[in-house]
């Protein structure tokens, strides 16, 4: 199983480039603003709920969303995600169909002191930006008007690299930091073709990139006999600062001179290329009650300021930017833990649950809001405490009205999960 | 288009899946993570090789659109300028007017351009291979012409001639327009009249057939250059009341069928029992073009002729502040012709050999017009009859000026005309004009990057 979490990871090296930096640019018309669409991180664990599981302790899965929760696993755990989505979106006069991959996450998490302290080390996506966008038109320069095709074609969006720790403080109580770098890196093919051949086609490159440092903190406490004997109430908080990305923007194309083609610069000597982008400050809150061990209940809400965010490359795009809110609820089932042998149905984790996101765009005073319902299964190995998690979203984003864009999403995500049964013992106890 | 490159991360993925080594060893670690049979059946259906089968059939079914291209913007940030082009400078320097495909003779007086005057040169070649004998006695030596369709104006009237000696040396290759050369016209060679664009030919004078004569048949080594600097050869002048300037048609430089008589040829007529007939080519040719100023200019027209009376240029400021943009969609200079006074100007049944292109030649060295008649145009705009404009496409110079610094030098738009002998002349409006819309300019449209 080790050999498989690193061919894995082998494997999703050069498939991230397509999370991020995809040539495949099929996506989301609102992915097309800012930075982004935000890029939801679930722990693997708790995927199969929709939620991130910032107060849900798995010993056996990695947990992304809260760092105070590594210093409490007694085992190394590491996580690969990955995901495939389907949208069908209209915009009432026109619908599309188009089906996005992506490499959400990965995580490794080493108990340095074993349910005392833990250090993580993971790469996650912070926004996805995929589109590919036309529209039609025309100018007349000279008093006839001459159509043309203005074509964008999107990829990228920004994402970080992590390290933290978690300590455990108490018997109830651990609080966890993890810092990190962020990238921003976002491309654009634009290409305006006219129907004139004295006009002639515009094709070039924008390239905007750039990376900070993040800070993010986070808490999980637990109590024990809370409504019943031997149930367990969590509790789970963490805040990530905001960053503010200095960002670089170059603008390239082809061009034919009378001498030759190639490469030019299409910005400007004097210039300013310098840019600033901002991920907003995020909180994320959850409850978790266990009634016994074969099940829990778990409530989330998490904000992200977005409205207060920078995006100074486009002063339109920055003003569709708004706070996001996001509650949702979610339930497990482990029959598996039940003593003795089960039925076929006793060897699996079930999970369910539904998220409403007020979406972090206000376009023409319409919340682009999203509304997903999502179920999961757990696989789980006998022999290890490793598992691979299914987990199938259904959902709606946006509206049609005024116009905009309304989409209903299917998604599938897969998340190998592998702990210490199948990886590395910590060797520092 | 979204179907290709999903489609190569899918193969991706399934290349690696279905890689021999990696697949068994997922089915071995399947095997050992689920080991209650119900799970590993369960396990099969989640192989990596039926995870592909998903994601290719759920890539198959993508159905692309521009759902939301609001967000792209309607306008595309299209931006256009127009520029001044700049003033029309002339610039003292004549064509040539030699060895084109076309020989002018004539006279017309243009109310539009003044008089012009047309007298045609040439003589004959001394090659033995064609006439070898000297033409003696009863022996004709005659000028054959042949008029090309084109006729500058006035096309029912008939044209009158004369042919003289000239009375100077002269290359072809180098004259220009407005040379002259003396003519002995104490003695007529030869004279003809036209008709239309009928063909004639022209018996020549038997003194200047002698004189012929003695390069044909010397032997002398130096025959060729002695030929070429002694004997000057005739000349074609428009008689008195001549009103339309014909066009004769010259041995096209590329041809190899000198036999041709389709153009201009002497004949040498021998009175022999066979009457035998033998054609001379043309060794040197060209038109001694001169033009009179018209009667009342227009300051705000500038007439441009393929005679090349005088060069015409234009210096347009071209740099990255006045182009504005470096993202250029289209740059073009846009010249306008005086269509409705080019069309009413002339009488009836008179004509003027319509310009149907104009060029642009940059050059930024001296020798302008050997430049010219040497390189082909940099830019080339055909008429548009609608509006008389020419719109030159100048993006790619613009491109250099931008990209390579190609403004560095003194670099001049020159206008140039198609030049053949056939007489072509337009009136452009120049930076003078009342109606700014007909001005020489710089439209450019470009696609704003800064924002």
């Amino acid at each position: 199983m080790r050999c498989l979490f690193f061919s894995l990871l082998f494997l999703m090296l050069p498939l991230s480039s397509y999370g991020q930096e995809s040539e495949a640019r099929s996506g989301s018309a609102y992915s097309s603003i800012g930075l982004g669409n935000p890029a939801d991180s679930f722990s693997a664990g708790t995927v199969g709920m929709g939620l991130s599981g910032v107060s849900v302790h798995d010993p056996y899965t990695a947990n992304s969303a809260n760092p105070a929760l590594w210093g409490v696993g007694p085992y190394t755990q590491g996580s690969i995600v990955f995901g495939l989505q389907r949208y069908n979106a209209t915009d009432g006069l026109e619908s599309t169909v188009y089906n996005q991959f992506t490499v959400n996450q990965f995580q490794l998490v080493l108990p340095v002191v074993r349910s005392r302290f833990g250090i993580s080390v993971g790469f996650f996506p912070t926004t996805r930006s995929n589109f590919d966008l036309g529209v039609e038109g025309s100018v007349s320069p000279d008093g006839e008007p001459i159509d043309y095709f203005n074509r964008i074609q999107g990829s990228g969006g920004g994402s970080k690299a992590e390290l933290g720790f978690g300590y455990r403080l108490s018997e109830s109580l651990a609080a966890g930091y993890a810092a990190s770098v962020h990238f921003a890196s976002l491309n654009r093919e634009i290409n305006t073709a006219f129907d004139s051949e004295a006009f002639s086609n515009l094709a070039y490159s924008e390239n905007i990139s750039g990376r900070a440092l993040g800070h993010r903190f986070g808490l999980y406490g637990r109590t024990s006999d809370f409504l019943r004997n031997r149930d367990e109430v969590s509790f789970g908080a963490s805040v990530s600062l905001p960053v503010t990305i200095e960002t670089e923007r170059s603008v390239s194309a082809f061009r034919e001179t009378q001498n030759d083609f190639s490469s030019v610069d299409l910005l400007p000597e004097n210039y300013d290329r310098t840019g600033e982008v901002q991920i907003p400050l995020e909180f994320n809150l959850g409850l978790t009650y266990n009634p016994g061990p074969l099940f829990n209940l778990s409530l989330e809400y998490q904000e992200q300021l977005w409205g207060q965010t920078r995006y100074s490359l486009d002063s339109d795009q920055e003003n569709y930017l708004a706070d996001r809110s996001k509650i949702g609820m979610g339930a497990q089932f482990h029959p598996y833990r039940r003593d003795g042998s089960g039925g076929f149905f006793s060897g699996f984790k079930y999970s369910a649950g539904v998220t409403y996101d007020t979406g972090h765009l206000m376009v023409e005073d319409e919340q682009i809001e999203t509304l997903m319902f999502h179920t999961g299964l757990g696989i789980l190995s006998r022999r290890t405490p490793s598992s691979i998690d299914l987990s199938f979203q259904f959902g709606f984003r946006g509206t049609e009205t005024k116009n905009l864009v309304k989409e209903t999403m299917w998604g599938l995500k897969i998340s190998f999960n592998l702990a210490e049964g199948m990886f590395v013992r910590s060797r520092f106890q | 288009m979204y179907q290709p490159n999903l489609q190569n991360i899918i193969r991706k993925l399934q290349e690696a899946l279905n890689n021999k080594a990696i697949r068994s060893f997922c089915n071995k670690l399947v095997k050992g993570l689920f080991v209650t049979k119900s799970t590993r059946d369960l396990s099969g259906i989640l192989s990596p090789a039926a995870l592909a089968v998903f994601c290719i059939l759920l890539a198959g079914c993508e159905d692309p659109g521009n759902v939301g291209s609001r967000f792209v913007g309607d306008e595309a940030d299209l931006e256009t300028k127009t520029l001044p082009a700049g003033a029309f400078d002339l610039y003292p320097e004549n064509g040539f007017s030699g060895n084109l495909r076309y020989m002018p003779i004539g006279r017309y007086d243009d109310p539009l351009f003044g008089e012009f005057t047309a007298i045609g040169i040439l003589r004959p070649s001394i090659d033995t291979t064609r006439v070898d004998a000297p033409v003696e006695g009863a022996d004709l030596f005659q000028l054959r012409l042949v008029f090309g369709s084109q006729v500058y104006g006035d096309t029912t009237g008939t044209a009158s001639y004369d042919i003289y000696r000239l009375n100077g040396t002269w290359r072809g290759n180098e004259l220009r327009f407005g040379d002259d050369i003396p003519l002995d016209e104490s003695q007529k060679i030869g004279e003809f009249s036209v008709e239309g664009r009928d063909t004639v030919t022209v018996e020549l004078d038997e003194s200047w057939v002698g004189e012929y004569n003695e390069f044909l048949v010397s032997g002398d080594d130096d025959r060729e250059e002695r030929y070429r600097q002694e004997f000057p050869g005739l000349a074609i002048v428009p008689s008195d009341g001549n009103s339309k300037v014909l066009f004769a048609d010259m041995r096209p430089s590329d041809t190899e069928d000198e036999n041709d008589m389709d153009y201009v040829r002497f004949v040498a007529e021998r009175d022999d029992e066979e009457g035998t007939v033998q054609y001379q080519t043309v060794f040197d040719w060209g038109s001694l073009n001169s033009r009179s100023e018209p009667d009342n200019p227009d300051d705000h027209l500038t007439p441009v002729h393929n005679s090349y009376d005088y060069l015409i240029s234009l210096e347009p400021d071209l740099n990255e502040e006045t182009l504005g943009s470096r993202n250029l969609a289209s740059v073009r200079l846009m010249l306008f012709q005086n269509q409705d006074l080019l069309e009413s100007s002339l009488p009836a049944n008179h004509v003027r050999p319509g310009v149907n292109q104009l060029g642009i030649h940059i050059i930024d060295s001296e020798n302008v017009s050997e430049r010219i008649f040497s390189h082909p145009p940099d830019f080339i705009a055909s008429l548009d009859s609608t509006d008389g404009s020419y719109r030159f496409d100048i993006t790619d110079r613009a491109n250099s000026v931008l990209f390579n610094n190609s403004n560095s030098g003194d670099n001049r738009f020159f206008i140039s005309l198609q030049a053949n002998g056939l007489i072509y002349s337009t009136l452009l409006f120049n930076q003078d004009a009342p109606d700014e819309d007909v001005r020489p300019k710089i439209k450019i449209t470009a696609k704003s990057v800064d924002k």
